[in-house]
């Protein structure tokens, strides 16, 4: 039974790692590559994480595992953010047809 | 030279991260040996020291009174179910044949005002798929989104306004309140 829900988890983390890959390959720009990478990867190696503290059991590598999914989830945002923001002031080119918004200016008019 | 204890580092949130890498140093390694506590106790007083003038100062601290504590839970419960959600959602459009991605940028402001909950709410736009936080400055966000209906929905996303309002309960009642986190 504890076996069985194991696999699940490991095979959604799968999936969803896959997900990431397929996205990075067919997405068009550095930006929504960023999506298809940093997002999928959190959940795909949270998934996993929690796979092995089930079969850990109340050990303590299970608190360690618990760091790592924690630290993983903090750290994930913050490397996106830098990657995305050193490709925003280089201009990088984003895929025709992207729209900007911008919500401040009808605030502030 | 400066003097090894300068009440000007030695502060008491100093300290409080001094313990809190302790307990994670004890967490880690799992034992109680008298040689490692005391590699610990040494390598967290460096780490510490070193790294002063990044701690998080008093004022600058997340009140956690019992009503603030129960909110933050919350928010990191809707916040693991919303991850999940948006995380099928990309997952769907990314293995549709034809993506039906609209792909662009959106600046909005919101209203929180501390530094540590703007950077708690541009880490949750940035980990709920489909969005992705660029830049923050001041007040502005600049936020990517994988489709128009992301753009619209962050604007006045529902993540953004509980944070608001743990914030607003905990300036109610903490200019005092309670313990903060001891350390970033």
């Amino acid at each position: 039974m504890l076996t069985a829900l194991i696999i699940i988890f490991l095979l959604a983390g799968i999936f969803f790692f896959s997900v990431g890959v397929i996205g990075l390959l067919r997405l068009p720009d550095v930006f929504c590559r960023m999506h298809a990478t940093t997002k999928c990867d959190t959940l795909g190696a949270g998934l996993m994480l929690f796979a092995l503290m089930i079969y850990h059991g109340w050990a303590p590598d299970t608190i360690k595992l618990a760091f790592i999914v924690i630290f993983i989830w903090l750290t994930n945002p913050t490397a996106a953010h830098i990657i995305a923001k050193a490709s925003y002031r280089d201009k990088v080119e984003m895929v025709e047809g992207s729209f900007d918004l911008d919500y401040c200016k009808e605030e502030s008019a | 030279m400066k003097k090894f204890f300068d009440p000007e580092i030695h502060s008491p949130s100093f300290f409080g991260s001094w313990l809190v890498l302790m307990v994670f140093w004890i967490l880690i390694t799992w034992t109680l040996n008298y040689q490692s506590l005391l590699a610990g106790f040494i390598g967290s007083y460096a780490l510490t020291r070193f790294n002063h003038s990044l701690l998080i100062t008093p004022e600058q601290r997340f009140y956690i009174t019992r009503k603030t504590a129960f909110m933050f839970l919350r928010y990191l419960g809707l916040m693991l179910v919303a991850i999940f959600k948006a995380n099928i959602d990309v997952a769907k459009i990314v293995l549709q044949r034809q993506m039906p991605i609209s792909p662009g940028i959106v600046k909005f402001k919101s209203d929180i005002r501390k530094d540590l909950d703007r950077v708690i709410l541009a880490n949750s736009i940035t980990l709920t798929p489909g969005t992705l936080t660029i830049d923050m400055v001041d007040d502005v966000y600049v936020v990517h989104c994988l489709t128009r209906e992301n753009a619209e929905e962050v604007c006045s996303w529902n993540m953004g306004q509980e944070l608001l309002q743990i914030e607003r309960a905990g300036s109610e009642t903490g200019e005092e309140g309670g313990k903060g986190h001891a350390a970033g």
